[in-house]
């Protein structure tokens, strides 16, 4: 044993001196981060931010994103052709798209990549499929992989089948798991496919180098066989690994680096500097409630105290630095807009979600009353994080404060642990948050009865019926949609069954002279970094 | 030699033994973690978490789990990753592995030596303002945090002064000076004040009055008899503390950039990676048990008073 | 042969039975008395300035950490958040550093004025990121400080020295069986230990001090181990067995003396490796309950801050220092104190 952990250790070293070989002069590089290891570089199994951002680099989506968070046809050649009931969806690739080997990208290969995340022989946590016709049944081993809704009709046709109709299916498909795979190249690697930089073929504008499998620097090198390897820049992107953002700062002020990650503590340190970035995201941070497992939550009032007694401008302007905006209900802002009157999330539901002393100490009082008691006590789990446990201090003190006769203890505790309590719907308070997908209704399916996530376990015909028109019959009416969206918006804040904090922007430093790359709301990562270039 | 032949395989037993005892109990220690080894569990359905315990195993009985993962390791084989998708074990932590033993060599080497002499020093001069900065700069170094040091190291040397690389590891020797300096002070700490007391201890014995009365130098006295029985305490410390070194200080590791385990392996507690868990584990204790053995070896050598054979 | 003794006993005359006995008992005890070898202890600790001067500010650090909630000028939890990031004011002091500026992106800042701070408040020691009184958490931090510090070094005396005492005096099958104990609680990652202590226990205190008590002795038991063997095979020592004492005796008054100032050395070190610990445990969340200061988690949050607000990582690292030298230079003289074999 310990002579494989030796010549493991030797071969270490090895790699170590071989990637510290020095770069030619006149390439041209950029220096970028990353915030931590990334789990996988198999598209197909993509489950968590960080690999879904380093995959990006080096696979071709059917669509990008660009800033307004539209779907712009990218290996596709125009907008997906939807059939009159919204569940056949075709794509047509370009014909002149090659692996980073020369050889031809084909809709068969986009066929096998799907089948590939969906077979249950893989064994893929990836959650980002779209809701491809019998892809439970599949991946379940109840039908045969040959009945999952996806079929290429020809070396650059592919032909979706969806359980419903899905407005957002553009969006969907800019997804890395739904981007080409050489099945001669995958096949032939067999099960060593992914493991390494090596046992991997880039569709993408870069290709993967000196990656192993828990490095905390890589390469990724241009490809020059990309069909668009003209309007790529960069020679080579190094990327770095930084998890101390003191060290990050301190790399980028030296040069080093060309881009990093703030916390909220360093935001001051950059305000108003023309290196800070900032990018709103469309993650909801909210107030979890277990109402089912704690009677006293089952009391509204209380809940309703709870919902008004946080001034949420203070958390986000003062407390987060400003790297964050007060939520304003169960969806958040700026995912979509009022598709007849362009009205934002914030100008249609907004209004619900506010800091009243009064209110709250008035429906605090009524809830002791109807509880027979002078003090609630609960506990407030949050993950042990940072940022998490900076907030949930906040909330401690802040309800102390306002609602005088609560008494909140904090747990600070690893994310699984949180998650298990919350998923064993057995908690009091528990600082959680959603990050849906570009659909809005994934921000409030979270709370259909009967769905495994309903932390709460409130139980509602009424809202679960919502839901349910929400994703069938709205699939084509969007007017229909959005109103019923605003529905169950209010409801959800009516019954204060969930308690909505904020929204996270996040922020970084980036070389100014940077220019041309993308920031991204929603998905994995932020920077698409395809197509910047360093301005002359 | 036949008594050592002896001492030693019966020494390999036992630490065999202790090696399947501790396999163990992390086994069953673990399997009680809360939580599960899923990341993205806030969104897979049932359906697909029963498929991967089935993957993994994880449907089978606990015992059964146990029996095969102790023939696996017989076999070499670690397991697979289940943080870091369908990674063997085994090389992953063997890529991580290396930085990490690197500098906590590094930093027991180089803090023993000064230590060494500046607790030597302290201890002829006792009671000067030689050895009051030397007891100073010892008893500060083990009061202040490892990662509190690191951070002035990195902010001194590299970015006010420019001198060394404020972190990453692709710059040889030059990257690994200013974290191997903060995790010095430690051992260097321990063994200043332990070669001092000891050394005052033996200076003002009779027997060293007897050797200086016969003409032996104060230097030689100190360092023929002193350091000899200093030596003892400190191995017996520095051996457990260059483990703990090597496994890595998470948060130096963090400030530095550096591509050790430290963290690693702290995430796989935290994220259930349950054969990453086992691997360290295994890997920690077998390291820890090697230095105890070569200490007491080490022992037999430096001290001939402690025998082979204890019992008469 | 005991029936024998007993009889040549009772045939013995009482009147010289009782003669021989009485000046025997007296001089014993005016010889070897244990008071005054404690008394002995304590006329030469007195006589170590250092030592004095130390435990004169232990002294004080305990008094001033006890009487934390008399002292404190604010609640330590109280957040004001208005007034967060202050750097230190002390009334009437202008240094830089103590009169309420702080150099901000290169320039010197009046932090106090620009949150609209009234004259009259002041905090000596900052705030920190929710305008908590840092100098009021120093105060309760040290508090719990210096409580684990103790606990880990009643744990070092008591369990690691007598684990190593009796794994070395007793040898043989005991020795290796014992040592082999002490391989497996090392060996086993105490993290594994502590993130189960998650399901059974809240953070706070007591989970602290019961992490501790898993692991933190270990390292004495080994010095202590070592020590004796070395011990053992002195002269005095084997003179002592040879005259019939058993082995505690021989650990107690014999080993032990003459190892007290490895071992007084190794506790010391284990009180920073507490502190360390705790610190540790703070990060994984099961050390201090949230928002409960202690010295390991105000230093912790200041190092996280450091390039922004420094005097949060420098404050608390300085009175651990202070702490720790008192500590380290009292244990010096306690040691000599102590020890036999020092001379005049």
């Amino acid at each position: 044993m310990k002579k494989i952990f030796a010549a493991v250790l030797a071969a270490a070293l090895l790699l170590t001196a071989v990637t510290t070989a020095s770069l030619a002069e006149e390439k041209k590089v950029l220096n970028w981060f990353i915030e931590g290891e990334v789990t996988t570089m198999d598209s197909s199994k993509v489950y968590d931010t960080l690999s879904g951002e380093a995959v990006a680099y080096f696979t071709d989506t059917l669509y990008r994103l660009d800033s307004e968070a539209n779907a712009v046809p990218n290996l596709a050649v125009a907008e997906p052709e939807v059939s009159e009931d919204g569940t056949v969806v075709t794509v047509t690739i370009r014909d002149d798209a090659k692996y980073a080997d020369g050889s031809a990208v084909t809709a068969y290969d986009i066929e096998y990549a799907v089948k590939r995340a969906a077979d249950p022989a893989v064994g893929s946590q990836a959650t980002s499929l779209p809701a491809i016709k019998n892809l439970d049944a599949v991946r379940a081993g109840e039908l045969p992989l040959d009945d999952l809704g996806i079929r290429a009709l020809s070396d650059t046709v592919i032909e979706f089948t969806l359980d419903g109709a899905d407005p957002y299916i553009a969006k969907k498909l800019a997804d890395t798991i739904v981007s080409p795979i050489s099945e001669a190249f995958a096949e032939a690697q067999g099960d060593q496919y992914g493991l390494s930089a090596d046992n991997l073929l880039a569709s993408g504008a870069y290709s993967l180098k000196d990656w192993t499998g828990a490095d905390i620097a890589w390469t990724y090198v241009k490809n020059p066989y990309y069909w668009d390897a003209e309007n790529v820049y960069f020679d080579e992107i190094t990327i770095q690994v930084i998890k101390d953002v003191a060290t990050g700062t301190n790399l980028y002020e030296s040069g080093k680096l060309d881009g990093t990650f703030l916390t909220s503590d360093y935001v001051p340190l950059y305000a108003g500097t023309e290196d800070l970035v900032d990018v709103p995201t469309l993650r909801m941070t909210n107030l979890e409630l277990g109402i089912s497992s704690n009677e006293i939550l089952q009391n509204e009032n209380i809940r309703k105290a709870l919902l008004f007694a946080l001034d949420r401008e203070e958390l986000c302007t003062s407390v987060l630095n400003g790297t964050a905006i007060p939520g304003v209900g169960v969806i958040p802002d700026g995912i979509a807009v009022n598709p007849e009157t362009g009205a934002s999330v914030a100008e249609d539901f907004g209004g619900q979600v506010y800091f009243d002393l009064e209110a709250a100490q008035a429906y605090f009082a009524k809830a002791l009353e109807e509880l027979g008691v002078d003090s609630v006590e609960l506990r407030l789990v949050t993950s042990d994080t940072d940022e998490n446990i900076k907030i949930g201090q906040y909330l401690q003190s802040a309800y102390e404060n306002n609602l005088p006769g609560i008494k909140i203890n904090l747990a600070n505790v690893p994310a699984s642990v949180r998650f298990e309590e919350m998923m064993s719907y057995d908690f009091d308070l528990a600082l959680g948050g959603w990050t849906g997908d570009y659909d809005p209704t994934s921000y409030v399916n979270q709370h259909r009865s009967d769905y495994a996530h309903n932390h709460s376990q409130w139980q509602s015909d009424e809202l679960s019926a919502l839901i349910d028109k929400l994703n069938t019959e709205d699939g084509t009416d969007f007017a229909a949609r959005w109103a019923h969206l605003g529905e169950a918006n209010k409801y959800l804040l009516d019954n204060a069954v969930v308690i909505p904090l904020e929204q996270a922007t996040k922020e970084f430093l980036v070389n100014p002279k940077l220019t041309g790359y993308v920031t991204k709301q929603l998905g994995y990562g932020v920077f698409d970094l395809t197509r910047a270039s360093f301005a002359e | 030699m036949n008594r050592w032949i002896k001492f030693i395989a019966q020494r390999l037993l036992y630490m065999a033994l202790t090696l399947f005892i501790i396999a163990s109990v992390t086994f069953f220690l673990m399997s009680a973690l809360p939580g599960t080894p899923y990341n993205n569990q806030d969104k897979l359905s049932e359906l697909q978490l029963a498929m991967l315990n089935a993957k993994y195993g994880f449907d089978k009985p606990l015992f059964e789990r146990y029996v095969s993962y102790l023939s696996n390791i017989l076999h070499g084989d670690f397991g697979i990753s289940l943080q870091f998708s369908d990674q063997p074990v085994a090389s992953l932590l063997g890529s991580r592995i290396g930085p990490s033993i690197q500098l906590g060599l590094q930093a027991v080497i180089f803090g023993t030596i000064v230590g060494t002499i500046m607790g030597a020093i302290a201890a002829m001069k006792q009671n000067t303002w030689i050895d009051v900065f030397c007891q100073l700069f010892a008893i500060t170094g083990r009061s202040v945090p490892n990662f509190v040091i690191a951070v002035l190291l990195q902010f001194i040397f590299a970015v006010t002064l420019k001198w060394l690389p404020i972190g990453l590891w692709d710059d040889g020797f030059r990257s690994s000076i200013l974290p191997t300096l903060a995790l010095s002070i430690s051992p260097m700490a321990d063994a200043a004040r332990f070669i001092r007391t000891e050394m005052v201890e033996v200076l003002s014995s009779d027997y060293i009055e007897l050797a200086r009365a016969k003409g032996m130098s104060d230097i030689r006295v100190a360092f023929t008899h002193g350091l000899r029985n200093a030596l003892i305490p400190l191995v017996t410390t520095l051996g457990p503390m260059t483990v703990s070194l090597m496994t890595g200080s998470l948060v130096v590791e963090n400030i530095f950039a550096i591509p050790g385990i430290g963290e690693q392996f702290t995430k796989s507690i935290l994220s259930n990676d349950y054969y990453t868990i086992m691997a360290v584990t295994i890997l920690y204790s077998t390291m820890l048990v090697t230095v105890i053995f070569l200490t007491d070896i080490l022992y037999q050598l430096i001290d001939p008073r402690v025998r082979v054979e204890e019992k008469n | 042969m005991d029936t024998l003794q007993n009889r040549s006993c009772e045939q013995l005359p009482d009147t010289a039975f009782r003669f021989r006995q009485g000046p025997a008992k007296t001089d014993a005890q005016e010889l070897a008395p244990p008071i005054t070898f404690l008394q002995d202890a304590w006329r030469r600790l007195r006589k170590n300035k250092a030592a004095v001067v130390c435990l004169i500010i232990l002294a004080f650090i305990m008094l001033i950490a006890l009487l934390a909630p008399v002292l404190a000028p604010y609640p330590p939890n109280e957040q004001h958040i208005p007034y967060a990031n202050l750097p230190p004011r002390i009334p009437g002091v202008s240094i830089a550093g103590f009169d309420g500026t702080i150099v901000f992106r290169g320039n010197r800042v009046d932090r106090y004025a620009l949150a609209n701070v009234p004259e009259d408040v002041s905090f000596y020691f900052g705030t920190d990121e929710f305008g908590r009184d840092l100098f009021s958490r120093t105060l309760y931090g040290m508090r719990i400080s210096l409580l684990i510090a103790f606990v880990a070094a009643l744990l070092d005396l008591s369990i690691g020295v007598i684990y190593g005492l009796i794994s070395a005096m007793k040898g043989g099958r005991t020795d290796v069986f014992m040592q082999r104990v002490l391989e497996i609680l090392a060996g086993v990652p105490s993290l594994v230990i502590v993130v189960l202590m998650l399901l059974v226990f809240e953070p706070g205190v007591f989970s602290i001090i019961l992490a501790l008590v898993i692991s933190s002795w270990i390292p004495m038991a080994r010095v202590v181990r070592a020590q004796t063997l070395r011990v053992k095979q002195m002269e005095y020592v084997q003179a002592a067995r040879a005259l019939g004492c058993t082995d505690a005796a021989i650990a107690f008054s014999h080993v032990l003396p003459n190892i007290s100032g490895v071992v007084i050395v190794r506790a010391m070190f284990s009180i920073p490796s507490a502190i360390f610990f705790e610190t540790f445990l703070s990060f994984l969340g099961v050390g201090m309950k949230i928002p409960n200061a202690s010295l390991g988690t105000l230093l912790n949050g200041g190092y996280k801050v450091f390039k922004l607000y420094p005097y949060q990582m420098f404050i608390p690292a300085v009175i651990l220092c202070v702490i720790m030298l008192s500590f380290n230079l009292f244990a010096d003289g306690l040691r000599d104190a102590f020890d036999p074999k020092m001379k005049e």
